[in-house]
């Protein structure tokens, strides 16, 4: 019950402290920008490219893992630094609340960017003009000809297939649990380390961009590898997308299921781990 | 009467640095001064004092209780830190209210008892003001209201009168009396002596994370009042002088430096030297430049005690 009370209480602190923070505005730009971009220039981009490049690409492997690091950093580092983490720490509060509820409103935060973010790259997808049968047919026909080619003719031609369905919601699924993930693993980061946006940062560079885009099963160690798998078995045009993408991953997927519960375990593994560490561990402050 | 805080063989490092070493003190009620040089360990011990710091090895038990991470002593015990950290976007009532949710109050309970610690330490007019545009006096004073907002019965305070004006550290140190007049005990820390003698008696001088001595002020005193402390003058004609001061009883020694200006006088009793030496001057026309006492400082003192 204390427990419960003082976490609430310590969300609801941070919530709003850090809705009003820079950091906050930070990330609304960062997250505001695949949408801008597949809202913006007139794209001569089939719709599923889009999602794929805005969605998958940039929101799920740059924009959400960056978001994650800036607001996940604030969850204990920022009181560390601030050393303002003596007013919690000498109070009859539990010290895990102090981490849960503050990671909890990151996690709050954090989905509220990225879903509607997700959701506005998917949605400004399919508003995209789709080429009329007369095109299309042209476009069979032309389909071994250049991209410029194409375009210059005014076709769509690898827009004219239609987001396969079910992808929105999953884009949506996955922008969000990316950002809980990459909050909640910087923040238990916060916990071990003192920098933890240096060491965040060269495991997003090293590990996420460089590992998960590299054939072979070393991307299983990443999460853009589980990302990636709820994305599979969207249908029969879709999945021949992506035994394209396994086959040029040199490794199987994982069922949309699988990957969604095992990224599920691993935010609830971080959160166990960071209550039962900050319970024992002491935070030497800098004078 | 029993100890409030009681430390056996306390020591705590931070890697190679040591931050106390083998303190064994009993600290009883009442207010106790913790006096030391900067980088004595005082911060430290307070910050084990509070649980924010394990010990390295010893046992320290405040109000019969370990430390660490412990919520049943949090509710007796409160801490004024020593670093100027505060939530700068929250206003004065709103940072003491909000620690005094921490410390399990309601939210009707803990408003009124943040305004109270405020009106109490005279922060009534700001107290609806954000604290990022505080003075250092007033963040001083706010986190003091904090820390004695809920009551406690063991009150940890950390270099509270530095940076103060006199008037506030004139209203500080009356709170002090107050609150140790209604029963709370008081463990305030200063590395300047005059501070902590305008408040208490009792005294726990520690040096390079050791206790040095304990005692009453007088007894620290009589101790100090044998440290020679060596004065460096500077004169037009410093000859004369230096010859007329080693008939001063106290005088131990007297040194000319190559320029031939500055005399380097060493005495068993500053206070008595200051008051002999303006008419000796004046009676031998020597031209002062300049006069300082260089070894002043209380970690002077110290290194002399420690020897």
């Amino acid at each position: 019950m204390v427990l419960l009370r003082s976490t609430w209480l310590m969300f609801r602190t941070h919530l709003i402290s850090v809705v009003r923070s820079k950091r906050a505005l930070i990330c609304l730009v960062l997250a505001l920008g695949p949408p801008a971009i597949a809202y913006l220039p007139p794209w001569r981009m089939p719709a599923l490219v889009v999602v794929i490049i805005l969605g998958m690409m940039l929101l799920l492997q740059v924009v959400a893992p960056l978001i994650g690091l800036i607001a996940g950093t604030a969850v204990l580092t920022e009181e560390l630094e601030n050393r303002t983490i003596t007013y919690a720490f000498t109070r009859p509060v539990p010290r895990a609340s102090l981490f849960l509820g503050r990671a909890l409103a990151t996690v709050l935060l954090v989905t509220a960017l990225l879903v509607p973010s997700a959701f506005g790259v998917w949605h400004l997808a399919t508003l995209r003009p789709v080429p009329t049968h007369a095109a299309q047919a042209e476009a069979v026909e032309v389909v071994e000809t250049s991209v410029e080619d194409v375009d210059a003719k005014g076709y769509h031609a690898r827009g004219a297939r239609e987001l396969p369905p079910g992808l929105g919601p999953r884009l949506v699924l996955a922008a969000g649990l990316a950002g809980a993930l990459y909050a909640v693993l910087t923040a238990a980061l916060g916990i071990f380390v003192r920098r933890p946006m240096i060491v965040g940062l060269f495991y997003l560079v090293a590990m996420e961009g460089f590992l998960a885009n590299i054939p072979g099963s070393s991307q299983k160690v990443t999460l853009q590898y589980y990302l990636r798998g709820i994305f599979t078995n969207l249908g029969a045009r879709d999945s021949a997308f992506f035994r394209e993408a396994e086959m040029l991953a040199n490794t199987a997927f994982l069922s949309p299921t699988e990957s969604a519960v095992r990224l599920g375990v691993l935010l609830v593994l971080a959160l166990v781990v960071s209550v039962w560490a900050i319970s024992r561990r002491e935070f030497v402050l800098s004078a | 009467m029993k100890a409030v805080i009681s430390a056996s063989e306390l020591g705590r490092w931070f890697g190679e640095v040591v931050g106390l070493n083998d303190l064994s003190v009993e600290i009883a009620p009442g207010i106790t001064g913790l006096i030391g040089p900067n980088g004595a360990g005082k911060s430290t011990f307070m910050k084990l004092a509070v649980g924010e710091l394990k010990p390295s090895r010893g046992a320290l038990e405040v109000l019969g209780l370990t430390p660490f991470a412990n919520r049943a002593l949090y509710r007796r015990i409160g801490f004024c830190p020593q670093q100027d950290a505060l939530y700068d976007h929250l206003s004065g009532r709103q940072f003491v209210t909000l620690c005094m949710r921490f410390a399990g109050y309601g939210r009707r309970e803990a408003g009124a008892r943040a305004v109270r610690a405020l009106e109490r330490i005279g922060l009534e007019e700001a107290m609806d003001r954000r604290c990022g545009g505080y003075s250092k006096g007033m963040r001083q004073r706010l986190r003091l209201a904090q820390s004695v907002a809920h009551e406690p019965e063991l009150l940890v305070v950390d270099e509270p009168l530095t940076g103060l004006d006199p008037v506030a550290r004139h209203h500080i140190i009356e709170l002090f009396r107050s609150l140790a007049t209604a029963g709370t005990s008081i463990l305030v820390s200063s590395h300047v002596l005059h501070e902590v003698e305008s408040l208490t008696e009792t005294i726990v001088l520690i040096h390079r994370g050791r206790l040095l001595a304990q005692g009453t002020v007088g007894e620290v005193r009589r101790l100090l009042s044998r440290h020679p402390r060596q004065v460096t003058l500077r004169a037009r004609d410093p000859r004369r002088l230096v010859r007329a001061c080693l008939d001063i009883e106290h005088v131990r020694s007297v040194r000319l430096a190559e320029d031939g200006e500055t005399a380097l006088i060493e005495t068993g009793d500053l206070e008595d030297f200051c008051r002999r030496l303006p008419p000796l001057v004046a009676e031998l026309e020597a031209g002062i430049k300049s006069i300082e006492s260089s070894d002043a400082s209380l970690e002077a003192v110290f290194d002399y005690l420690v020897g």
